[in-house]
């Protein structure tokens, strides 16, 4: 969980039933609190209720029983269309206006808020900034010349131009490739973490449910049946059907779900010197720590902004009073928002079994270890600090 | 012959009457085309049947030949321009009608789904979605409808109402083949250049999208 998440609720929904008049039920007695900040994802097999328990929170769907608070305020007492402009609509593929521009897409909402003219053009300028689609480039284009990741990307920008509390995304990367869906899931969740927003997020893929959520609410037949962060669904699933869901028996599925940050790291007695420090000093630094990568000893080394440069190998019979920057080396590194299968390939492909983590600046988040990882397989599989084993 | 005492004048008289029994008629026909689309297409009006019984009543008389209708509006309401243009606009309304409603109820969904999900009030829904992306359709059948009125206004002149038809048809009577072209020929150019504008304003309202 990172830190922008607070348990502050955003969003509940109370005991939510929906009937249709054809006398078909999408949602049972559904409860769920969506947290200030966090991107809570809902996730089931197809007609479990995950779309039309997304749409009841903007009342596309007015709930038959049950209420919803948005904020604390009941949202069946609020103006609809008031409501909805506080929260962001991006949904699948063509929900983009083909009879306007994309600035004139991204405009719509500001527009409905009333701001004036020089006001809204800054505002849609910026949200396509943030989606890396300059105004400039392609503020005239028309929706029809867009590729279908551009198009997403409108979408979010026309989503976040209403300066929305919360962003509500109906599987907005369902239609893409694979390739151009990856990218898009990394730039908002690289987007989330600049503008903290509430984000609900329906999908079917459970690896996107895995990757975004900081929760992960699982639905079957219209309820809710588990909600839980990626980690603690994976080892202490509810039930056989969450299990299966999410393949909690293969620890090389679920690496590919789990986060960095999600998994312990070391952060203390780290192999770390300055670029100043020699190599008798940056071995008494590597003992003290107990790290090692197999048999060779490596040290850390940061600059005086404290971003890593890169590391030394100490094993390489200088002089002891030399500075350890002479052997400086690129060190493998993995992002925090990276997911463990991908620290595991970088170590492999290394040959190392200890890797550091940075942020987006390169500094220095702790080191991940193999050994801290076969604890976590060994905690899931006895399934440690789960209320009740299924 | 009968023509040379049909002077250009006379020619330009009864083109001038033909086309104002036109455009009173798809002017009249259209303002109802227009209303009765918007109306059975709200999503309040899904499943009712009302909305559809009356476009059920509408569509079928599209098999009435307009030769029948006007003989059926003149058994109600006698001779003359009036009646003309009111056989007219019922012609001319089953097309206009027809796209007005494809044209609504074909806005994608999720276009919909879009502009109401991001706090669109229903009104700039209309305004701002439904009938831009409406309008090619809505002009295509203003076209259609057009044109055929212009053919059919020929016939309004066997029951007094003027217009080109009243040469084409003395002239067939009376076996004078000039005099008939004297009003064929506008009719037809009447026709085809009706079609060429309104095709050009259609383009323009369709825009770049």
């Amino acid at each position: 969980m990172t830190n922008t998440v607070s348990r502050e609720t955003h969003i509940v929904l109370e005991n939510i039933w929906k009937r249709f008049d054809n006398g078909s039920v999408a949602v049972r007695n559904l409860s769920l609190d969506v947290f200030r900040g966090e991107t809570l994802v809902l996730i089931g097999p197809s007609g479990c209720g995950k779309t039309t328990t997304l749409r009841l929170v903007n009342r596309l769907v007015e709930p038959s029983e049950g209420r919803i608070l948005f904020d604390g305020e009941n949202t069946m007492d609020m103006n609809p269309d008031k409501l909805r402009q506080r929260m962001g609509y991006v949904i699948q593929g063509i929900g983009l206006f083909p009879h306007m521009t994309v600035e004139d897409n991204v405009s719509v909402v500001p527009k409905l808020k009333g701001l004036d003219g020089r006001t809204v053009k800054e505002t849609a300028a910026r949200c396509l900034d943030l989606v890396g689609l300059p105004v400039q480039a392609w503020g005239k284009r028309w929706p029809r010349e867009l590729s279908g990741g551009q198009r997403q990307r409108v979408g979010v920008a026309r989503a976040l131009a209403g300066d929305p509390e919360v962003i509500l995304m109906d599987e907005p990367f369902g239609a893409l490739d694979p390739l151009t869906r990856e990218v898009l899931q990394d730039e908002l969740l690289a987007l989330k973490e600049r503008l903290g927003k509430t984000i609900l997020f329906v999908t079917h893929d459970i690896h996107e449910a895995m990757k975004m959520g900081d929760r992960v609410a699982i639905m079957r037949g219209g309820e809710l049946v588990q909600a839980a962060e990626p980690l603690a669904l994976l080892s202490c699933p509810a039930d056989n059907f969450v299990a299966d869901f999410v393949g909690s028996d293969n620890h090389l599925a679920m690496f590919s779900f789990v986060k960095v940050k999600d998994v312990p790291l070391r952060t203390e007695n780290l192999p770390v010197v300055t670029a100043e420090a020699t190599f008798a000093e940056a071995r008494s630094v590597v003992e003290k720590s107990g790290v090692r990568y197999g048999r060779k000893r490596f040290v850390y080394i940061l600059d005086a902004e404290g971003r890593v440069m890169g590391y030394a190998d100490l094993e390489s019979g200088r002089n002891p009073s030399d500075p350890v920057r002479i052997a400086l080396k690129a060190a493998p590194s993995v992002a925090r928002e990276s997911s463990v299968h991908d620290a595991l390939l970088r170590m492999v492909e290394n040959g190392v079994i200890n890797l550091l983590v940075v942020d987006e600046n390169r500094r220095m988040k702790g080191l991940l270890t193999f050994g801290d990882l076969n604890g976590l397989i060994e905690s899931q599989r006895k399934g440690d600090g789960c209320i009740s084993k299924p | 012959m009968y023509l040379e005492t049909v002077s250009a004048d006379v020619i330009l008289q009864l083109t001038l009457e033909h086309l104002q029994l036109v455009l009173s008629a798809c002017l009249a026909a259209f303002s109802v085309a227009l209303a009765a689309g918007i109306w059975v297409t709200r999503p309040s009006m899904r499943g009712r049947w009302v909305p559809r019984a009356v476009t059920q009543f509408l569509f079928l008389g599209q098999a009435v030949p307009s030769l029948a209708i006007i003989g059926l509006v003149m058994a109600l309401l006698g001779t003359g321009a009036a009646t003309a243009i009111f056989a007219l606009a019922l012609g001319s309304l089953v097309p206009m009608l027809r796209n007005v409603i494809a044209g609504l109820r074909g806005v994608p969904e999720p276009v919909l789904d879009a502009a109401r999900g991001n706090g669109m009030p229903p009104v700039t829904v209309f305004w701002k979605v439904e009938l831009p992306l409406a309008l090619p359709a809505i002009f295509a059948g203003i076209r259609t409808a057009v044109v055929i009125a212009v053919g059919t206004a020929a016939l309004s002149s066997q029951i007094g109402a003027g217009g080109l038809g009243s040469l084409i048809f003395t002239g067939m009577a009376m076996f004078d083949m000039p005099l008939m072209l004297a009003g064929a020929i506008p009719t037809a150019l009447l026709a085809v250049s009706a079609d060429k504008i309104l095709g050009l304003a259609e383009a323009r309202f369709r825009g770049k999208w």
